[in-house]
């Protein structure tokens, strides 16, 4: 009997062992690259994606046509609103470029010629475990996508590629706390690095923030370009609230992207 | 051979599904364990070694779409797979409350284990009892709905299923 239940728990016994054994070696070392496995599920998890989205978009739609009425009105409204403000920074620009070339500066046009060297990619899933820590996109090295490569959309910062493979790639996202972004308060100019407040809250926090800084609720919190991985100027949220610490304010950070919605991302690809 | 690419289908189904439609906290902010419930499945119908195997390729492949690291999943879904492996040959398996004190027993086994395994590594973030309380719910509550799913798959895809016994 002793003998029957030994042998019924030998492979288990060595299985959990090697899981043991495997965890501890990506732990120190990192297994190599897992290309095959983000290659392999890409298609399943793409067909998955878009059968939802296809559903999700009848429902919609069929949803959709009773606010239509209200909804059009209401964006002939913001359109002339929109028009108004396009108009006046227009205005700005023109002012801007002018005093630009008072000053012998040299025109940088950052955003045209960021979005000339992106990649537009499809979010096809997302980490099972930590949701708000990682998600799948449908670009990979056949794409000129490689590790480390930051990842925007319309909103802000997404985060970074972290593992490619030939047709997919993972993206950390800067929920997650092990991802830091240089940043700084848009209005009063307060430098400080943005981070993942992890666990399963949805937030970021900004922390080294000056200690006599005056943060305020709803600063608005952008890249610095400190670092170099990501490019300046691109939002990352607003400020929640602020803590004063010892040497240093801590901020929580209400993060730009609404990540519970992502569904295309853009990649910056290296200059 | 049969049996067993039908039940390597049934797990990469399990993770493509879990990857995409069920990766999204939907209910109380956690979602189904579908890797899990396969693996007690397998436990449960097959015993502690084909949950432990089931646990452990099914655990090893979902890893590799998560950010901790590979090995850590697999080891608490091998634990999972064989508590529910020991557990059936003391139960009923047609009874209802087998599966879900089964489902139960495994789950609670296997969350902790990956806490435990999280805490060891330095890994731990902070985690509320509701953390804890809710996947294990929503997987009990699952798994009654799912299993005889599961079972009438793999009997009509195979009638010699690996997975169930004769």
């Amino acid at each position: 009997m002793r003998v029957i239940l030994h042998r019924k728990l030998a492979i288990p016994l060595i299985l959990i062992f090697l899981s043991l054994v495997i965890a501890t070696i990506d732990f120190r070392r990192g297994i190599a690259s897992p290309a095959f496995t983000l290659s392999f599920f890409s298609p399943i998890q793409q067909r998955i994606t878009t059968s939802v989205q296809w559903f999700l978009n009848i429902r919609e739609r069929v949803f959709m046509r009773f606010d239509l009425v209200d909804e059009r009105e209401k964006l002939i409204r913001d359109i002339k609103l929109l028009q108004f403000r396009v108009a006046m920074l227009e205005e700005v620009r023109l002012e801007n470029i002018r005093l630009k070339r008072l000053l012998q500066f040299k025109e940088r046009e950052e955003f045209s010629e960021l979005l000339g060297r992106t990649v537009s990619a499809r979010v096809i899933g997302r980490d099972p475990v930590n949701w708000y820590q990682a998600l799948f996109i449908d670009r990979g090295k056949d794409d000129g996508v490689t590790a480390g490569m930051p990842v925007i959309n319309y909103e802000g910062i997404v985060g970074y590629i972290s593992e490619v493979g030939f047709s997919a790639a993972k993206v950390r996202l800067i929920l997650s706390n092990d991802v830091s972004v240089g940043a700084i308060v848009q209005r009063i100019r307060a430098k400080g690095v943005v981070t993942g407040k992890g666990g399963a809250t949805g937030l970021c926090k900004m922390i080294y923030l000056p200690i006599d800084a005056d943060i305020r609720e709803e600063d608005i919190v952008v890249s610095s370009g400190v670092g170099g991985k990501y490019p300046s100027g691109i939002r990352l949220g607003s400020v929640l609230s602020v803590v004063k610490e010892d040497y240093f304010q801590r901020a929580i950070i209400f993060p730009a992207v609404d990540f519970s919605k992502l569904e295309e991302v853009l990649v910056l690809k290296e200059k | 051979m049969k049996r067993l690419i039908y039940l390597l289908l049934l797990i990469i189904l399990a993770i493509a599904l879990q990857t995409t439609i069920f990766a999204a906290p939907t209910l109380f902010n956690v979602a189904p364990n579908l890797i899990l419930l396969l693996t007690i499945f397998a436990g449960f119908h097959g015993g502690e070694v084909k949950g432990s195997i089931v646990g452990f390729t099914g655990g090893i492949l979902l890893d590799h779409f998560s950010v901790h690291p590979v090995g850590l999943g697999a080891f608490s879904q091998t634990i999972a797979g064989t508590l529910s492996g020991i557990l059936r040959s003391r139960l009923y398996r047609e009874s209802i409350f087998a599966q879900l004190l089964v489902t139960f027993i495994a789950s609670v086994a296997s969350l902790l284990s990956f806490l435990l395994l999280k805490l060891v590594f330095g890994l731990l973030s902070p985690i509320t009892p509701e953390g804890i309380i809710f996947p294990v719910v929503i997987n009990t509550i699952l798994a009654p709905l799912l299993f005889p799913v599961l079972r009438r798959l793999l009997k009509e895809g195979d009638r010699n299923s690996w997975m169930l016994d004769k």
